[in-house]
C-alpha cells in the first residue's frame, strides 16, 4: 500500500474549519521536529567545546602542578588507605603506591579526572536548572572519585596477585566501566534530575 | 531532547551486557588483533607506506620496519598494543544490546555499520600515530614541534576513544527516534490549532 493511501484509508481526528485538526481539548500539539533538533545540536556543539577546552587546559603544565599531581598523590593515599580496610597492607609514597611487591604509579589518566570531564561536559551542556546542574555535579563527581579508588585499589590486588592479568584488567575491564559509570550517572541525571525546559 | 531511555530498565541491562561482552572480547582480542593487521598491510601502501605490513605478537600489533635506503642501520619495528586502542568496542555492542525495545533486525542494522565505523577508527588511530611518531619522539626530546601531535594522540586515547562508541550510539538512537517521527508524521493528517472561540 503506498504512503498516500495508507493516509487517506486511516480514521483520524476531526478536521477544523480551515481543513486542519482540532486537536482534542486540552491535548497540545506535538514538539515539530525542527524545534528539537536545533537545541540537540547546540548540546552537542556545546559538550565538545566544553570538553576540548578542559582537554586543552588539563594538557598545560599548570594543570599539572595545581590539579593532576595532588590529585593522583591523594587517590594513591586514600587508595592505600582503603586496602587497609581490609587488611591489605599498602605503602604511599607521592602517587606510587606499593604493596605485596607490586608497585604502581596513579598517573595522570589514573585520576579519573578525564571521565569526569566528559561527565561535566555533558551535564552541563544539557539544558537544565541550574540546582540540578549543582545537584550533579556535585553526587556525580563524587560517585566517579569514589568508583575511580576502587579501581585504584582493585588494579593494586590484581597487580600483586595476577601480574599476567593487570593490563587486561586495567585497559579492557576498568576503562569501559569508568565510562558507563559515566554515562548510567549522566543518564539517571537527564530523566530524574535535570527538569530540563521542554522536556 | 531527552534519549527516551528510561534508566531504571536501561542500566541493569547494560551491566548485564558489559559482563557477557568484556570476557567474550578478552578472547576475541588476538583475533581482532589479526583483522587490524590485516586491514594495516592492506592500507599503509595507500598513505605512502609502502612494503610495510602489519603483523601480531602476543598482545601487540607490529609494523615491520620500512625498507632500509642505507641511511639509517636499523630501522625499527612498531609495535601497538592494541587493546590500548581498541577496548571500546565490547562497549559498543553492550550499549546496542542492552538497548530495549529493538527487533534483532534494528541490533544487527546498528552493529554492522558501527562495528566497522570503530574498526575504520581503529586502523586511522595506528596509522596515524605510525606517521607521526617520529613527531612525537621529537615532542619527548624537547621539541616544540610535536605538541600538536602529542595532544592529538592523547585526545583519541584518553578522549575519543572512550567517547566514539557512546556517541555512535547516541546517532543510532536519535535516527532511529528520527525515523519513527518521521513514520508517525507521514500517518498522521496536519495538525493546526483552529483560533476563536471554541470553547
Amino acid at each position: 500500500m503506498s504512503r498516500k493511501s495508507r493516509k487517506d484509508s486511516r480514521g483520524g481526528p476531526e478536521r477544523g474549519a480551515g481543513g486542519g485538526v482540532v486537536p482534542p481539548a486540552g491535548e497540545t500539539p506535538p514538539p515539530r521536529r525542527s524545534s528539537v533538533v536545533p537545541a540537540v545540536l547546540i548540546a552537542y556543539l556545546k559538550f565538545g567545546s566544553l570538553l576540548l577546552v578542559l582537554f586543552t587546559l588539563a594538557q598545560t603544565s599548570l594543570a599539572e602542578t595545581l590539579v593532576f599531581k595532588p590529585v593522583a598523590s591523594g587517590t594513591a593515599k586514600v587508595a592505600a588507605m582503603l586496602l587497609g580496610l581490609f587488611n591489605i597492607e599498602a605503602q604511599t609514597r607521592g602517587a606510587i603506591i606499593q604493596s605485596g611487591g607490586f608497585a604502581a604509579l596513579v598517573d595522570t589518566n589514573c585520576t579519573g579526572l578525564f571521565v569526569i570531564f566528559i561527565y561535566l561536559s555533558a551535564l552541563l551542556a544539557y539544558p537544565g536548572r541550574a540546582w540540578g546542574k549543582v545537584l550533579g555535579v556535585a553526587l556525580g563527581v563524587g560517585a566517579l572519585f569514589c568508583l575511580n579508588l576502587i579501581r585504584v585499589a582493585t588494579l593494586v590486588v590484581v597487580g600483586f596477585a595476577l601480574p599476567d592479568k593487570l593490563n587486561a584488567t586495567h585497559y579492557l575491564i576498568w576503562q569501559p566501566v569508568m565510562i558507563v559509570a559515566a554515562l548510567c550517572l549522566w543518564l539517571f541525571w537527564t530523566e530524574r534530575v535535570a527538569d530540563a525546559p521542554g522536556d | 531532547m531527552r534519549l527516551g531511555i528510561e534508566p531504571a530498565r536501561f542500566i541493569p541491562r547494560l551491566i548485564f551486557a558489559l559482563a557477557l561482552c568484556l570476557p567474550l572480547w578478552i578472547l576475541l582480542v588476538p583475533t581482532y588483533n589479526r583483522i587490524l593487521a590485516v586491514g594495516l598491510s592492506l592500507t599503509l601502501p595507500l598513505v605512502g607506506e609502502q612494503g610495510r605490513v602489519g603483523m601480531v605478537w602476543k598482545d601487540y600489533v607490529l609494523v615491520s620496519p620500512p625498507e632500509s635506503d642505507g641511511s639509517q642501520r636499523s630501522p625499527k619495528m612498531e609495535g601497538f598494543r592494541g587493546y590500548l586502542g581498541h577496548y571500546n568496542a565490547p562497549l559498543f555492542v553492550a550499549l546496542i544490546l542492552a538497548t530495549p525495545g529493538l527487533r534483532i533486525s534494528e541490533r544487527l542494522k546498528a552493529l554492522v555499520p558501527g562495528g566497522l565505523v570503530l574498526y575504520a577508527l581503529h586502523l586511522t588511530y595506528m596509522i596515524l600515530e605510525l606517521k607521526h611518531l617520529p613527531y612525537v619522539r621529537s615532542a619527548s626530546q624537547g621539541a616544540a614541534s610535536g605538541w600538536g601531535y602529542r595532544w592529538g594522540v592523547e585526545l583519541y586515547l584518553v578522549i575519543a576513544a572512550q567517547l566514539s562508541p557512546i556517541l555512535l550510539w547516541f546517532i543510532f538512537l536519535r535516527y532511529r527516534e528520527r525515523r519513527k517521527q518521521v513514520s508517525h508524521e507521514q500517518q498522521l493528517p496536519p495538525v493546526t490549532v483552529r483560533k476563536g472561540k471554541d470553547r
